[in-house]
């Protein structure tokens, strides 16, 4: 298999079929910083042969073997992405990242979305729209 | 979310440097040709890629264990975009246009209204 670098539109009609796509690997990525919080705020120890190893509880580890598990998944999709484009075009677009990441901690950890945030993201779109628009 | 600052947001810088590198060793081994699928992915770019990603992660983990805010962590890790737009350029010549500014800088605008204001 040959690298194929930049040779993908992503503007235009056939270009809205790479973003979603890119969004798709942008949606588990960002999962991947929910588990990272999670294992975050499960700080404490574990006892392991005997011996008590401080850093995260059992739960703590679990979601940080979920959050691997996410960017294992993510690692797979990225790599056949960044085939696909530039590499500076296609990680403008992971920056939505913003968008579903703010999503993830309002709906899961309950924290709030100030007006200046929904600027904020609506800025990032305009930023990513601009980006995209440099493919021809 | 908590409106104080908190200097250990500053990791995030350090942690998306890091995940930038990566992202080169990742997109070199993407641009070369391999025999399969397997050793597309089974080589030593990918592997010291994600090495580099796995200890950006753990930089990350330890900067929400001193209660970074997710929103907080994620913006300031999109600082990401001005360090492989520089990088890309520079490892694979891919060009700084007026539009990838423009568009980076609104991003970075956008980055700075979420978290600041």
């Amino acid at each position: 298999m040959n690298g194929q670098s930049g040779k993908h539109e992503i503007s235009g009609p056939k270009g809205l079929l790479s973003v979603i796509g890119i969004q798709a690997a942008v949606v588990v990525f960002t999962l991947s910083s929910v588990c990272s919080k999670m294992a975050g705020s499960h700080t404490g120890s574990i006892e392991l042969f005997g011996r008590t190893i401080r850093g995260l509880s059992r739960t703590g580890y679990m979601w940080l073997f979920l959050e691997l598990l996410c960017l294992g998944v993510y690692a797979i999709l990225w790599q056949q992405i960044i085939k696909k484009y530039d590499l500076s075009i296609a990680y403008a677009n992971r920056a939505f990242a913003i968008f579903w990441t703010a999503l993830w901690s309002v709906v899961i950890f309950g924290e709030s979305l100030r007006p200046a945030g929904v600027i904020g993201i609506l800025l990032v779109f305009c930023g990513i729209f601009t980006v995209n628009s440099d493919v021809k | 979310m908590s409106n104080s600052w908190n200097p250990w947001v500053l990791l995030f810088l350090a942690a998306s440097l890091i995940a930038a590198f990566s992202q080169m060793l990742l997109k070199k081994s993407a641009s070369e040709p391999h025999e399969n699928i397997i050793k597309e992915y089974l080589n030593f770019k990918v592997i010291a890629g994600y090495g580099m990603m796995f200890a950006s992660m753990l930089v990350c983990v330890y900067a929400y264990s001193r209660q970074v805010s997710m929103q907080s962590g994620a913006v300031m890790d999109a600082f990401g975009n001005i360090w492989i737009m520089i990088l890309s350029f520079l490892t694979f010549r891919e060009p700084i246009t007026k539009r990838k500014i423009l568009g980076n800088s609104l991003i970075i605008a956008g980055i700075v209204v979420f978290n600041l204001f």
